[in-house]
């Protein structure tokens, strides 16, 4: 879709703090599971249909200008209708404990979160590449007119996927939400390293997201546990070294 | 009422009153009846003739009131307004008024702050910081200025030690203070000698552990490494940090986290059994302080022992007062350590006002007004130490239990009295 979106950390925080208020009305993970993803698809399709797509013509930088705006006005409405305390919630009961195996000990609801993971992006892969759906972005981000000739409804096309995407960093926020804390800083916390996972993996590359959220993910735990005081320089160093060697990114193709 | 103050009137008339004495009762009632039109509020109609007749002192409050310590600014500005409310923001014959600045969370933005306070706004004094690095950046400049300043909570202990200044005091704590008893505490009087340091890598933390590291094993423990220490603020997994936690070889831990670190930290110690597998879990009071234990409930390290200058529960008549007057006024929010300090800081400013009857050119007499400030407050005994500019105070043992009424939240069960700041 070419858009860059840095409210997309927004997306991830309004799903956490949405995750929080179900849980506390029906103290149900599962419900919230369910409901926030919803919420933040109609949330980022109404964003999309109003304002966003009025921006496509005018490259990177307009849209950088605006979504951050849209950064500023969601942390003081989360703000504003939470207040700046740290929330918190229980992982659901079934995978509230430990288990363990090969001598090491793992909280459930992490392989929870892991397993998660997993699934989400070998769906995402399959339909990229698989589902004519995936073949519809791909014509589309690779060249709008072409596709336009070719009968494809773009701007519903677009407005879809970013609602799908929304939703998706929705979901992102509920499973985060018991793993973390939640509180208004939330979306700068994760927008970086999504970006460093982004530009590493390559710009419009699902394999490279995948391959740079494990690389980033793992350099940076291993950085903070080991040599906490690289940790950041190490993920940075790792991303410039690889678009020196590779300016467009491991699976860029640009 | 203003039937009462008629028939008030007309008694004193009959005693035989003269002209001029009436005419006094007369505006005094005009006064109360302005302020009984107000609502009863009596800051709000303190211009009538009962009020203060000297300069306008003004009180420049930098505290931050967006970012992360949005919340701490909050509870401190409440205090402060507590306080002077119940004063009827007046002292020394002046009137008393706040006028207030974001610290937020950079030094860039808290030193804006102060410059517009003490250069656009004039104050006489200023109050607040939230953070360390802010106070300290902060520090030469209102040395500079001779600006009698006022930090309500930021702890680093070099404003008690070798950054102290005349002009600036401390009313909430300095790190050392509420971790140098801990050490004390928990090798002599629980006898475990065992200890890991678990913190949050930042000068608060590094402070707070080196202050319990000092008395206990000055008391004969020894603590056993490596120390976990965390990137602050932790943002990323918790897990190899719980998990680097030796519970084989060591009796318990110490440590100092706070806010989001301490909520996402214990949880997942909760998550993976951590804690449990150790006799001890003691720290710094601010790791499960009521925000955190308020946000993680039922994943709170019961029986956890936390030194800290305050505690919700604390049974005494100033703070079960200050707590539920605190409560009334503010729909509800419930009273926390920083509301305590920024109260204490109003107290300061109020009494030092009125010993120095409102006469504050001579910022040396003032501050030396505001060094002699003592009194009871929620916390217990409140007085400045004349070697650190530093407030002297109990350090309660507080433990973490689940209350009936209050959920989860700390019990005191043993205090250390007048503890104050090294510094000379």
């Amino acid at each position: 879709m070419d858009v860059l979106n840095l409210a997309h950390g927004s997306f991830y925080m309004i799903g956490a703090y949405t995750a929080y208020s179900v849980v506390l009305a029906t103290h149900s993970f599962w419900l919230a599971l369910l409901i926030a993803p919803l919420l933040l698809a109609l949330v980022g399709g109404l964003l999309e249909l109003v304002f966003f797509r009025r921006l496509y013509r005018h490259g990177h930088l307009a849209q950088v200008l605006l979504t951050f705006g849209f950064t500023l006005v969601f942390v003081d409405l989360i703000r504003s209708g939470y207040g700046p305390t740290t929330r918190s919630i229980a992982p659901p009961p079934s995978l509230g404990g430990a288990v363990h195996f090969l001598g090491a000990t793992f909280s459930s609801y992490s392989l929870f979160v892991l397993g998660v993971a997993v699934v989400v992006g070998a769906l995402l892969l399959a339909a990229w590449r698989r589902l004519r759906v995936g073949a519809v972005l791909r014509a589309g981000v690779a060249d709008k007119e072409m596709a336009g000739l070719l009968g494809i409804d773009l701007a519903r096309v677009f407005t879809l996927t970013f609602a799908f995407g929304a939703g998706l960093a929705g979901l992102a926020g509920v499973i985060a939400a018991p793993e973390f804390a939640i509180f208004p800083a939330m979306d700068a916390s994760v927008l970086i390293l999504a970006l460093v996972v982004v530009v590493l993996g390559g710009l419009g590359s699902i394999e490279g997201a995948i391959v740079g959220a494990a690389v980033i993910g793992l350099g940076y735990v291993i950085g903070t546990t080991l040599f906490p005081q690289v940790a950041l320089v190490l993920i940075f160093g790792l991303m410039a070294a690889v678009l020196v060697v590779r300016p467009t990114g491991l699976f860029g193709r640009r | 009422m203003a039937d009462q103050l008629e028939r008030y009137l007309k008694s004193k008339l009959s005693d035989g009153v003269d002209r001029r004495d009436f005419l006094k009762l007369g505006l005094t009632a005009t006064g109360m009846a302005a302020v009984a039109a107000c609502g009863g509020n009596p800051t709000s109609g303190s211009s009538g003739s009962s009020g203060p007749t000297g300069p306008e002192f003004k009180v420049g409050a930098v505290l931050p009131e967006s970012g992360v310590y949005a919340e701490l600014g909050k509870s401190i500005t409440n205090g402060m307004q507590m306080y002077f409310d119940s004063v009827a923001n007046q002292a020394g014959n002046r009137k008393i008024t706040m006028v207030s600045a974001d610290e937020q969370t950079a030094l860039a933005s808290a030193v804006a702050a102060t410059k517009k306070v003490v250069e656009q706004d004039s104050v006489d004094m200023v109050a607040g910081y939230v953070s360390s690095p802010n106070a300290a950046g902060n520090r030469d400049y209102l040395d500079g200025q001779k600006m009698p300043t006022l930090i309500a909570n930021a702890g680093v202990n070099s404003l008690s030690r070798a950054a102290k200044s005349p002009f600036i005091y401390r009313t909430s704590f300095s790190n050392w203070q509420p971790s140098h008893p801990m050490g004390t505490y928990v090798a002599e009087k629980l006898g475990k000698k065992k200890i890991q340091l678990v913190y949050a890598k930042y000068g608060a933390g590094l402070e707070s552990v080196a202050a319990f590291k000092e008395t206990f094993t000055a008391a004969g423990g020894t603590i056993v490494g490596p120390d976990v220490a965390t990137p602050f603020p932790n943002n990323g997994d918790q897990t190899p940090f719980v998990q680097a936690i030796n519970t084989g070889e060591i009796d318990g831990i110490y440590c100092f986290m706070s806010g989001t670190d301490a909520v996402s930290f214990l949880k997942k110690a909760a998550e993976l059994g951590t804690l449990k597998k150790v006799d001890l879990v003691s720290g710094s009071g601010f790791f499960v302080e009521q925000d955190v234990l308020a946000a993680i409930t039922d994943a709170a390290p019961l029986g956890a022992l936390t030194g800290l200058h305050w505690a919700l529960t604390l049974d005494t008549k100033e703070n079960q007062d200050f707590v539920s007057k605190y409560s009334k006024k503010f729909a509800g929010r419930q009273a926390d350590v920083f509301a305590v300090q920024g109260f204490d800081t109003a107290r300061v400013i109020v009494d030092a006002l009125n010993a120095v009857k409102g006469k504050t050119d001579d910022k040396l007499n003032f501050m030396k007004a505001i060094s002699h400030v003592a009194f009871q407050s929620p916390r217990g005994d409140f007085k400045f130490d004349p070697n650190t500019n530093n407030v002297v105070q109990t350090i309660y043992i507080r433990k973490v239990v689940h209350n009936s009424k209050l959920g989860w939240t700390n019990q005191v069960i043993d205090h250390y009295p007048g503890v104050a700041d090294p510094g000379k």
